[in-house]
């Protein structure tokens, strides 16, 4: 794995974030919430130390 | 394949659809833009047959990301959930998203388009459907 901070973002943009410090885990999810909300059949996600998470630009794009 | 419509939505089924003839074919997407969008490796998504689409529920929270070029990616603005593409000229709907149909659509995927954009960390798994380098040419 590369060495943190990890950096990402979505699709235009927007929003930036980075991930101070290495990834607990990571698997993919096949619960019917995930298929809907992505689209597809599963959801891929890191599990992340918890306060690791830093939103570096597009914080107010965000919604819950 | 089951009985038509199908019928599908978004996450907090807010955004409900129907398709009303079978859908034109079906594939798997590895295009970065659709790794963005999804979180994921990849898009299943159906091509629709024109005219095949209506929304039954839900219009008013249907938003869409206009990207440089391309179709639009439509979401629904409550739940966030991926939805379909959209020709930005005609209005028609392309391709709606697998993961959104209810079950039992009986849809499979007979392709991989974009295949040499495909996520590092998600080998392509061997199962025999045709790839694309590029768009699947129409």
């Amino acid at each position: 794995m590369l060495e943190p901070p990890l950096t990402g973002g979505c699709l235009c943009g927007g929003v930036r974030f980075e991930v101070t410090e290495p990834l607990r885990d990571a698997g993919y999810c096949h619960c019917t919430r995930c298929q809907r909300r992505t689209g597809n059949a599963a959801s891929v996600s890191g599990g992340i130390v918890p306060g690791s998470l830093r939103v570096v630009s597009g914080d107010e794009l965000l919604t819950d | 394949m089951s009985e038509f419509p199908l019928s599908g939505g978004c996450l907090c089924g807010g955004v409900r659809y129907e398709v009303t003839a079978p859908p034109l074919s079906a594939g798997y997407c590895h295009c970065t833009r659709c790794q963005r969008r999804t979180g994921t490796a990849a898009s299943a998504q159906a091509r629709l047959a024109p005219g095949s689409f209506r929304i039954v529920s839900g219009a008013e929270l249907v938003r869409e990301y206009r990207p440089p070029d391309g179709f639009l990616k439509c979401f629904c603005s409550n739940c966030g959930g991926a939805l379909w593409s959209k020709d930005a000229e005609s209005g028609e709907v392309m391709s709606v998203r697998l993961g959104t149909f209810d079950p039992g659509h009986g849809i499979r995927p007979q392709f991989r388009t974009f295949v040499t954009y495909a996520a590092e960390w998600e080998p392509i798994p061997d199962d025999g459907l045709e790839r694309f380098s590029e768009g699947k040419p129409r």
